[in-house]
């Protein structure tokens, strides 16, 4: 496919910029939202897998480009899916027992709150 | 295609696949295959990250985890633990062999705490294989708004007040260059990018080939709209395989997308490049020289001016920038020459790519903010001296380049300062010497390197660098004498002043500069036949302590010249004129007696 306008680059930036995001803001890391999910042995048996890719694909369905979601090991036992949101200059709030529609929440309140 | 949740980089420079990242790669495929965890993982093999000593590197993001040293046999264990389950593992990280911390992000570790990546921005980000990759972080948007919305006038411009000058050594101011070959009027114009880079101990040109050809491409084309050229070369070395490669396959993804070849952007500005592999003479990476090896001359230097933005390659304007120097333009474009002059110093804006070598504790590539002084890159990037010992000195600008001592170290790192210091910029070699290290013997070293690539053109450099370098042997095997320093010193301003080209007018810096800096070591060469850090072979003396002695006869055994004379409760001495300096008796003598001075 030629590129014939500015335009043509915009889109084609639009389409891959998915793919390098993450590796930009990584970098960032005092300045990205970090959302922590915990996934060791418990997590992994309560379901964290499913709130973790809930969690990935609505932040990158919301086109939340400064916000990671990242895997960590379990952070509260009892309490799994545990997860941990941090907003850079706010104090890390944890989220007890979210399963996927709590994901899908938090995520569009996240939205209100980093943009 | 959908991005994964994870993202592996691993580090695929020369350097990291000569250490063995491709095994890596391997490795973690079947892992992951293992784990059933193939979707959920992207890996990428990028360019350098610069810590090649710690290579190969495998970085995991979204975490921001850096592994360092990562065998194939580690996947496992980081894809088990790490990828699945969330748990680092702490081994692999790179731990600081001076506080024994370990440091999950790379951003905090001393090595890449005072580095500021521009030039290497997209050096272990960007896949150098995928267009798209670079699409991305805005690839070609500069081009774009240049050849759609601004005159080459403006262009120019911006290159001009951004300040960036040549990284190539010499550090002219690229705009008004751009500005010199603009203002000619001419039917033909070349953009001709140096990838050279003949200095043995440099490797940024071939990093920032590897690692993010496409702002390579990007900056050559805005450089061809800006003077009005549409055709590009790019001189690099043949012994660059990897960088000459991915090169070509960057240059063929931009024909595909038309951002190489006809009507760029829809517009009438047509530019493509052509590749010249140079045969890998230090003198070739000289600009006029390496017009004429373009040619299919022989690669000497030609008589400057004209200078090549007016007659250059086939006697058409033609700009000649650094690979270092390019890849900087098009970040000026998108952000501005404010924000690059926001790092640097007065008159040296933005940064300089250095490859650190020698006696540190972290070597490998390392980008700084122009102005930094030499102290933080030695002892806060560089980690300080190798196993504790003493600096001695830090010699810059690659095998021309000076030496700067103890007190020099304070310098900050311009074009200017270094020059003052006796030095250079040059390349951006940077090798660090430690008190072990003979500085008689480091100039020796650099001279027969420039004495050998000396294209013999013009007398001063041919004859002139010769004789210095055969007094430099005498003094080191200690025929020296006083007239020999005095004649140094005649020669090697002389040499300077009146060599054609840039590799004879800096060839005598390692001499003159070691001469300013530590003369005491030439004095011991040439008063006392003596090398202070022993490297002086010829000058090593072995004596036997007779306190420390209790003649036991087993260096007498061991000399293979039977010069060691003494029995069984005779005190041993060694017949200095017949010792060859072998160094036998020393290993042999259980009391430490014999000694060098
Ligand atoms: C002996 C000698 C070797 C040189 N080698 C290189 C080289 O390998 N790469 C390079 O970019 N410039 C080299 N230069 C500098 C070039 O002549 C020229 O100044 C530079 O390519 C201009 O680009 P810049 O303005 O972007 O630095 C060398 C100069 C001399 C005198
Ligand atoms: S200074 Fe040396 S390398 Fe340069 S043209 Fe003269 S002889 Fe050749
Ligand atoms: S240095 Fe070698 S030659 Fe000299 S005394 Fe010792 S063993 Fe003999
Ligand atoms: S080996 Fe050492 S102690 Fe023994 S005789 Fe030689 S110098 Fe003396």
């Amino acid at each position: 496919m030629k590129i014939k306008s500015r335009e043509d680059l915009q889109a084609l930036r639009d389409k891959y910029r998915d793919e390098v995001i993450m590796r930009l803001v990584s970098d960032n890391f005092e300045t990205r939202t970090e959302i922590n999910v915990g996934i060791g042995e418990t997590g992994l048996k309560t379901g964290a897998r499913d709130t973790l890719k809930t969690f990935f694909d609505e932040v990158n369905l919301a086109k939340l480009e400064n916000v990671s979601v990242i895997a960590v090991d379990c952070i509260d036992r009892s309490n799994s899916p545990v997860v941990e949101i941090k907003i850079p200059g706010k104090e890390p709030v944890i989220h007890n027992k979210v399963d996927s529609a709590k994901a899908k929440a938090l995520v569009a309140a996240l939205k209100t709150e980093v943009q | 295609m959908n991005p994964t949740r994870l993202q592996i980089l691993i580090c695929g420079g020369t350097g990291c696949i000569s250490s063995g990242c491709l095994d890596v790669e391997t490795a973690l495929v079947k892992s992951l295959e293992n784990h059933g965890m193939t979707d959920e993982v992207t890996i990428l093999k990028v360019g350098c990250f610069g810590f090649c000593e710690q290579g190969p590197i495998v970085k995991v993001y979204p975490d921001n985890t850096f592994y360092v040293r990562v065998e194939a046999k580690d996947m496992e264990e980081i894809v088990e633990s790490h990828l699945l389950k969330g748990k680092p593992v702490e081994r692999l990280l790179f731990k600081d062999p001076e506080t024994s911390v370990r440091y999950t992000h790379h951003r905090d570790m001393p090595f890449y705490a005072s580095q500021a990546r521009l030039a290497l921005m997209h050096c272990g980000v960007v896949d150098p294989e995928k267009i798209t990759d670079y699409f991305g972080v805005d690839g070609y948007k500069a081009l774009a708004v240049a050849v759609t919305e601004q005159k080459p006038k403006d262009v120019i411009d911006i290159v001009k007040d951004s300040g960036i000058r040549g990284r190539g050594g010499a550090g002219f101011p690229s705009g008004i260059k751009w500005e010199a070959a603009y203002n000619v009027q001419s039917d033909k114009k070349y953009v001709v990018c140096n990838a050279d880079e003949g200095d043995p101990g440099a490797f940024m040109d071939r990093s920032i080939l590897e690692g993010d050809p496409h702002a390579v491409i990007e900056a050559m084309a805005i450089c061809a709209y800006a003077i009005g050229a549409d055709e590009g070369v790019v001189y690099v070395r043949a012994e660059y395989p990897l960088a000459i490669n991915r090169f070509k396959i960057a240059c063929a993804q931009a024909r595909e997308y038309g951002l190489l070849g006809k009507n760029i952007f829809g517009t009438d500005f047509n530019f493509d490049i052509t590749i010249d592999l140079g045969a890998g003479a230090f003198v070739c990476g000289e600009e006029t020289a390496l017009l004429n090896s373009v040619e299919g001359q022989r690669g000497e230097p030609r008589i400057k001016p004209p200078f090549p933005a007016a007659v250059g390659l086939w006697g058409k304007p033609t700009i000649i920038n650094n690979v270092e120097t390019l890849v900087n333009i098009p970040q000026i474009l998108l952000k501005g020459a404010d924000w690059f002059k926001s790092f640097g110093a007065e008159n040296n804006s933005g940064t300089k790519v250095f490859a650190l070598a020698g006696k540190i504790n972290n070597v490998g590539l390392v980008e700084v903010p122009m102005g930094i002084t030499l102290r933080d890159v030695v002892y806060k990037i560089g980690g300080g001296i190798r196993g504790g010992k003493k600096f001695k000195a830090i010699q810059t600008g690659g095998p021309s380049g000076g030496c700067i001592s103890e007190k020099g170290l304070d310098t900050q790192v311009t074009f200017e300062n270094l020059q003052k210091a006796g030095s250079m910029m040059g390349s951006g070699g940077m090798i660090v010497m430690d008190e072990t290290d003979c500085m008689v013997d480091i100039a020796k070293f650099y001279l027969e390197f420039t004495v050998e690539e000396s294209c013999g053109k013009c007398t001063p450099c041919r004859v002139g660098n010769t004789r210095m370098y055969e007094i430099l042997e005498r003094i080191t095997k200690g025929h020296g004498t006083e007239d020999d320093i005095t004649e140094l010193r005649n020669l090697g301003e002389t040499i300077k002043a009146t060599s054609l080209c840039g590799l004879g007018n800096s060839a005598p810096n390692p001499v003159l500069s070691t001469l300013d800096n530590f003369m005491d070591e030439y004095l011991a060469h040439v008063h006392e036949k003596r090398c202070p850090s022993g490297k002086c072979k010829d000058l090593v003396k072995y004596v036997i302590v007779p306190e420390k002695c209790i003649a036991c006869t087993l260096c007498k055994r061991v000399c293979p010249v039977d010069c060691i004379i003494g029995e069984r409760k005779v005190i041993h001495e060694i017949d200095q004129e017949r010792c060859i300096k072998c160094g036998a008796c020393v290993d042999k003598c259980p009391k430490d007696a014999i000694i060098t001075e």
